[in-house]
């Protein structure tokens, strides 16, 4: 029969005398009941026997103290500046993470609860330029190009009266420089008389402006009035962009942590290298 | 002659020779404690005179009670310290030389002249015997053992010395009892005479 290890912890405890008396009464049944036990703690009872009888040993020498002895660091703890700065830097660094951390997660929670005037606020002129910017310039090509689509069909009936007119315009979608362009196309086909030509230019001009497209009803005269032109953007090149990008966002947090991270680890592993070199 | 309190108060206020006469009262106990426990006589005696160094430096924080268990927890500590710093880096101990100029290989060099010659041959091949199986136990289960069948201490003192429960204490006796049964079993013919049958379970 084999004896678990908790019955070694009672016997061992019996015999100290260290076990409660519920304990003592149940091993004492055991042990009139179970012989491997009683052999068991026979057995360890020699041995505790045996280890009380180990020869006391003779000093080899007398260990009393001198003045010098008390006075002089017995074995100065090598390196302990290092560790304690090491262990500091640590305990600012879990610090410094658990405010970054909050910080985070409070510019989180906030955002959704802000309220809409707020949030529209926090944007930045710039941005809302730089949104809307685009979708003017797409509108106005859209107006661009249903006015020369107007133009091309207006002048089909009259094709033989300035037909390189009309497809040049439907091309390239501007209607701006349109009358310049008749103009100087008719210059150039050499008419001689340029009082009819002009008449008749300012015929077609009319019958475009009577044909107008459901899209384009919204638009002021465009082809009489002259257009003022676009508003001069200022363009940013590529490469003033990539500067931009390239300059980074100083988070004196992430500095923060950086500087306590690498410090704690230097300070550690130079307490450790010392406390080699002095071992 | 001074008693231990009185000695105890004057090494508090400084006198350093007050404290020498409790090292004199305590040193064969605290050096058996460490040789025990590291196994190596120089080690051991590195570790007493540490102990004891630090037992006169932290003074201030002996609260009364046993004055012997407050010590032997310093030196428990002091045995540590020294047996990871040899574990680190091993020494070859250095034994004395017999009259002969050859090395003495154990530790008879403390025995007793006043012992019958066999009775030293028988004493000092028990304690090395004991020795033998106690530097096979683990280095805490080697240290309860040597306080509570050793130095005789009860769990609750041992608990307090080691720093650990008292169950922990109880199962580690108990587990380094049976280790040591096994153990002792091989030295049958150097155990005293009615011990002979131990390990037979």
């Amino acid at each position: 029969m084999k004896i678990s290890n908790r019955d070694w912890i009672q016997l061992s405890s019996y015999l100290d005398g260290e076990l409660n008396p519920r304990e003592l009464n149940r091993i004492e049944e055991r042990l009139k009941q179970e012989p491997v036990l009683q052999l068991a703690l026979e057995e360890m009872s020699q041995t505790k026997k045996i280890l009380q009888q180990t020869p006391k040993l003779k000093i080899p020498r007398n260990f009393i103290l001198t003045p010098a002895m008390v006075g002089a660091k017995t074995r100065p703890r090598p390196a302990r500046g290092y560790r304690l700065v090491s262990a500091l830097m640590t305990f600012l660094l879990i610090g410094v993470l658990v405010l970054d951390f909050g910080r985070f997660f409070m510019i989180g929670a906030m955002a959704p609860a802000a309220p809409k005037e707020v949030m529209l606020e926090a944007v930045s002129d710039s941005v809302v330029e730089a949104l809307e910017e685009p979708a003017l310039m797409e509108a106005e090509g859209d107006m661009e190009a249903d006015r020369a689509v107007a133009e091309t069909e207006a002048g089909a009936p009259q094709e033989e009266e300035a037909p390189a007119v009309a497809a040049e315009a439907v091309e390239e979608g501007e209607s701006v420089g349109f009358s310049q362009e008749a103009e100087s196309k008719s210059t150039e086909e050499g008419s001689t008389d340029t009082a009819a030509n002009q008449a008749d230019e300012w015929q077609e001009e009319a019958d475009v402006e009577e044909l107008v497209l459901p899209s384009q009803t919204f638009t002021p005269d465009i082809t009489r009035t002259p257009v003022p032109p676009p508003p001069t953007m200022e363009f940013v090149t590529d490469e003033e962009i990539h500067k931009l990008e390239r300059i980074p966002a100083i988070d004196p947090f992430r500095v923060l942590e950086i500087i306590l991270g690498f410090g704690a680890i230097s300070f550690g592993i130079a307490a450790w290298v010392i406390r080699r070199k002095r071992s | 002659m001074m008693d231990l309190q009185d000695q105890i108060k004057k090494s508090l206020a400084g006198d350093l020779e007050s404290f020498n006469q409790i090292i004199l009262s305590f040193q064969s106990l605290v050096y058996n404690q460490a040789y025990r426990i590291i196994g190596e006589p120089d080690a051991a005696a590195d570790a007493t005179q540490e102990a004891f160094i630090s037992a006169y430096k932290k003074l201030h924080t002996y609260r009364g009670g046993s004055f012997k268990s407050w010590l032997l927890r310093i030196v428990s500590n002091a045995c540590y310290d020294e047996y990871r710093r040899r574990k680190r880096k091993p020494v070859v101990p250095l034994y004395p030389e017999g009259d002969d100029g050859d090395e003495m290989e154990s530790a008879s060099w403390l025995e007793d002249p006043s012992e019958k010659p066999e009775d030293t041959i028988m004493r000092r091949e028990l304690s090395e015997a004991i020795q033998y199986c106690l530097d096979r136990l683990e280095y805490e289960f080697r240290t309860i053992v040597v306080l509570v069948d050793v130095q005789g201490l009860d769990y609750a003192t041992a608990a307090e010395i080691t720093d650990r429960p008292l169950g922990t204490v109880k199962s580690r006796l108990a587990r380094a009892r049976n280790n040591l049964k096994d153990c002792l079993q091989g030295f049958k013919e150097l155990l005293p005479q009615g011990l002979r049958h131990v390990g037979e379970v």
